[in-house]
């Protein structure tokens, strides 16, 4: 006996259960960035923080005679290791001096060109900052400010910035993200109803 | 709309039987690029670090990295592969958002190759103090990274969607392992 097949307008497929694997996933993701945010967060809270490296990332005219680290706070060193490569700046240094909540490199940047700033810095409760930032000495730059604190990006191309434009951005970005993460969480359609002229609806 | 005719080789199973998979893959790789620039904004709005240390979750741990032109020029050549090698997959509407993608994408590669090629020779563009792109020359003040990641991610994100939730001219020109399941089972 042959049964016909049902109405195409009540065919539906049937869903089932959302595969635990892509639960776990997603609360694993969920607990990563829950981790990462609260990890970043008391570490912010731990000890004092490099705010402002001059020069780095920055272009200015010739005529510095000091690197500078500075913290927001006296921090309480263990070691520190501060250099600069550059055109015309001797292969060896004098260390660094710790001067309330600086670090202090003397050296005299007079020649234009790029310069490599290298850093290390351990502080006693084992936190450590490192990093290299470029900078370029030219004649042609505007005078120098005031040490900044926060020194522009400009060796490299900027990321995220603290301009009204990014927040934005990131505001739109964040949404889409979330739009994939569902996509990628709850997969193709898996069933829809089929209307009689065979068109899907919407 | 006609049947799309399937690729052999490795590039039509790809775009075939594991086409969901592929993509799963593909968007992992650019949701970790966006979750490095999401810690990045916390860093940088939420726990108040100064912009020049908010260099995300590796960053923090080689910073260098963030600097990179080359780290971001090898990012650009992943995405525009794999926009293109995954276009095989998309039909209809959700082929035209991902060729859009791929078209801003190949776009923003070279913007790219540009910085990169600067960076490596030390020549500037138009006599600039560090490496420039082209739309930075009219656009000083944009924040280029982002927003170029923005206008990819979004037709990105379209044609996923789109892919994924087809409507019934689109589901019969499939061919991947995307296509809902009710069609796949019934061989339409």
């Amino acid at each position: 006996m042959i049964t016909p097949d049902p109405p195409v307008a009540s065919r539906t497929v049937s869903t089932g259960a959302r595969p635990r694997w892509k639960r776990a996933a997603a609360a694993v993701v969920l607990l990563v960035a829950l981790a990462v945010g609260l990890l970043s967060w008391l570490e912010s809270r731990a000890s004092v923080r490099l705010v402002g490296v001059t020069p780095a990332g920055a272009v200015v005219p010739p005529g510095p005679t000091e690197v500078v680290l500075t913290f927001d706070g006296p921090p309480k060193v263990a070691q520190m290791h501060v250099t600069v490569q550059g055109p015309g700046v001797p292969s060896t240094l004098p260390s660094p001096t710790l001067r309330g909540e600086r670090v202090v490199l003397p050296v005299t940047l007079g020649a234009e060109g790029v310069y490599h700033l290298g850093y290390h810095v351990e502080l006693v409760d084992g936190r450590q900052y490192s990093g290299i930032e470029d900078f370029t000495v030219s004649r042609t730059a505007a005078p120098a400010a005031p040490a900044p604190a926060e020194p522009p990006p400009a060796a490299a191309h900027a990321h995220d910035n603290r301009d009204p434009s990014s927040a934005v951005l990131l505001g739109i970005d964040a949404v889409l993200i979330g739009a994939v993460l569902m996509l990628l969480v709850g997969g193709p359609r898996r069933s829809w109803p089929v209307g009689e002229r065979g068109e899907q609806r919407r | 709309m006609g049947l799309r005719q399937p690729a052999n080789g490795l590039l039509g199973t790809v775009n075939g039987a594991y086409h969901r998979a592929a993509l799963n893959g593909f968007m992992v790789i650019v949701l970790a690029h966006w979750a490095e620039h999401l810690t990045q904004a916390y860093q940088i709005w939420v726990l108040g670090w100064p912009v020049p240390k908010s260099k995300g979750v590796l960053g923090v741990f080689f910073p260098w990295l963030v600097t990179s032109e080359v780290l971001h020029y090898g990012y650009a050549l992943i995405m525009l592969a794999g926009l293109w090698i995954l276009r095989g997959g998309f039909v209809g509407r959700s082929r035209t958002w991902w060729m859009i993608a791929f078209g801003i994408q190949f776009w923003h590669h070279i913007e790219h190759l540009l910085l990169l090629i600067q960076a490596q020779s030390g020549q500037f563009l138009l006599g600039r103090p560090v490496p420039t792109s082209i739309l930075q020359l009219v656009l000083p003040r944009v924040e280029l990274h982002l927003f170029y990641n923005t206008v990819v991610f979004l037709p990105m994100v379209v044609a996923m969607y789109l892919h994924l939730r087809p409507n019934s001219a689109e589901q019969r020109a499939m061919t991947c392992s995307c296509r809902p399941r009710e069609l796949a089972s019934a061989g339409a």
